[in-house]
């Protein structure tokens, strides 16, 4: 960015209260996401045979669940320490990060042990200790890993309280309300920005648990009840609220009349693709992602949401229980619809918003 | 996306389980050869045609075409009696010539930071069958874990020492 565009930035902050001081020296920009996630999954395989070196080195700590908290939490500690001391250093960075993670492997032994892996207490202590560690720890990526955990956590407490039609629609609110608020959060910056990626991850990991295997989740039943009934559609229910509530913003933001042409096609492409995706699960989840990405021009959103909305679609073409020429002349369909709405928008929306359509 | 589907849909692992361990080598390279002459001529192609240079699509060939390969060599190094060694001489190979491209000809730190992540996968995989098939030590364990920290961070350093390069 050129200094003169920083500084007229800077200024423009300043006037919304979102910053104060002078402006800050310009320094040389984060790695970009794609080195953060090889530092992660690097992260993670060390971990992975550090763990092994306690569990084989220092087996009593495995052993005993309270050995394994102390350790465990003791490892944070001083992961903590190592990011806050050698934050620019690359070696000090990932040291700390492979012993978070070790530490968080060991807090969750820990609890294992002491609580049960069917208990609902077990997950919501989970979700407490990954979301504090997600507040405390001062390493994006670290924070990206335990806030993903944390939600998760929280939508296994919830299948396994009865209330397992609520957990998508509550991370899919999560993840909107972070993103599409993001000015808001501006100052916590540093914090809620992995936590919206974390809740994007969550978003989808949990959804593809959910449809490939019914197993992967614990659940609890509640018995033949109106609520055991009715809580699956609930999720339905949530999730299109959610995307619905994100196009109004989308459209307020962009002063669009609710009644003009604009919006009509948004809210009516909307309603098709809600009803077309309805039986697709995960489509709702993907498709949320790559609005939200477009509206944030977030390209690690609409890449997620673009690889997420092709895994899923193809998933849900696999799993249709009918032939062969069936599917073909699904996709033979389908392509038309598709290519027909593309010409319908071309022509019937103009390219450049005229008068009356917006408020601007 | 379509080709390396029906790649995989008749390939021979489809045909009964026998042999279905080298029917799985063959599926393998034969989508990484695949995906491999896409990449070189769809780059070739690029250095011509200024639509074709878009890098996301390249990104993703790359990609998948390091992920097969980095397979197939760790697959050589944990079961080399089923898994042939080519893998292992493929990825050399391979990875010499990402280097040499994609740092000199043509810089792309997605594709550094890809093989890097491979490097460090295969260098723990090699470690890990080396040091832990003879027995497992803690120490061994320990050693492979920090070798891995080391080899991140060096990379981690060498990618931004890139980026840096780039942006001046």
């Amino acid at each position: 960015m050129r200094s003169l565009s920083r500084s007229l930035l800077w200024q423009e902050l300043q006037v919304r209260g979102l910053v104060a001081g002078a402006l800050p020296e310009e320094k040389v920009s984060d790695s970009p996401w794609y080195v953060r996630v090889m530092l992660g999954a690097a992260g993670w395989i060390g971990s992975l045979f550090l763990l092994g070196f306690v569990g084989v080195g220092f087996s009593f700590v495995l052993e005993s669940e309270l050995a394994s908290l102390i350790v465990g939490v003791m490892a944070c500690g001083g992961s903590f320490a190592l990011f806050r001391q050698g934050s620019d250093n690359d070696f000090v960075g990932q040291f700390g990060l492979a012993i978070g993670l070790v530490g968080q492997m060991l807090i969750l032994f820990g609890l294992y042990e002491l609580l049960g892996r069917t208990d609902a207490l077990f997950y919501s202590v989970i979700f407490i200790v990954e979301a504090v560690l997600t507040a405390v720890m001062p390493s994006f990526i670290y924070r990206v890993m335990a806030s993903m955990a944390a939600v998760i956590a929280l939508c296994l407490a919830l299948n396994i309280a009865g209330a397992y039609g609520v957990a998508t629609g509550v991370t899919a609110a999560g993840f909107a309300l972070l993103w599409m608020q993001e000015i808001r959060w501006l100052r916590f910056g540093a914090v809620c920005r992995p936590v919206g990626y974390g809740f994007a991850l969550a978003l989808l990991f949990y959804s593809a648990g959910t449809m490939w295997g019914r197993g992967w989740w614990p659940r609890s039943y509640a018995g033949a009840n109106w609520v055991a009934l009715y809580l699956p559609w609930l999720d339905k229910g949530l999730l299109l609220t959610v995307f619905l509530v994100v196009i109004f913003i989308l459209l307020k933001r962009m002063n669009i009349n609710l009644v003009s042409r604009s919006a009509v096609s948004a809210l009516g492409g909307a309603t098709l693709i809600m009803a077309a995706s309805f039986t697709a699960p995960g489509m709702i989840q993907a498709l949320l992602l790559l609005l939200v990405g477009y509206a944030v021009c977030n390209r690690v959103l609409i890449g997620l949401g673009l690889f997420a909305s092709g895994a899923f679609l193809s998933s849900y073409y696999y799993m249709m229980q009918t032939t062969l020429l069936e599917k073909s002349m699904l996709l033979i369909g389908l392509g038309v619809v598709l290519l027909l709405g593309r010409l319908g928008i071309r022509k019937w929306l103009p390219a450049q918003p005229a008068g009356g359509e917006t408020n601007a | 996306m379509l080709p390396c589907f029906s790649i995989f849909r008749h390939s021979p692992r489809f045909f009964g389980l026998v042999g279905l361990l080298f029917s799985t080598e063959t599926l393998l390279w034969s989508l990484f050869l695949f995906n491999t002459l896409i990449l070189g001529l769809w780059e070739f192609a690029g250095s011509y045609q200024k639509w074709l240079a878009e890098r996301w699509p390249l990104r993703i060939l790359a990609g998948t075409s390091g992920g097969l390969i980095t397979t197939l060599a760790v697959w050589g190094l944990i079961d080399f009696r089923s898994f042939s060694l080519y893998g292992l001489i493929g990825y050399v190979i391979w990875l010499v010539l990402a280097y040499c491209f994609y740092r000199h000809k043509l810089p792309d730190l997605f594709v550094l930071a890809g093989g890097v992540l491979s490097f460090i996968v295969v260098v723990a995989t090699g470690l890990a069958k080396l040091m832990l098939s003879y027995g497992g030590t803690a120490a061994g364990l320990l050693f492979i874990g920090l070798v891995v920290i080391v080899l991140s961070a060096a990379g981690s350093y060498w990618l931004k020492s890139i980026a840096q390069e780039e942006q001046s």
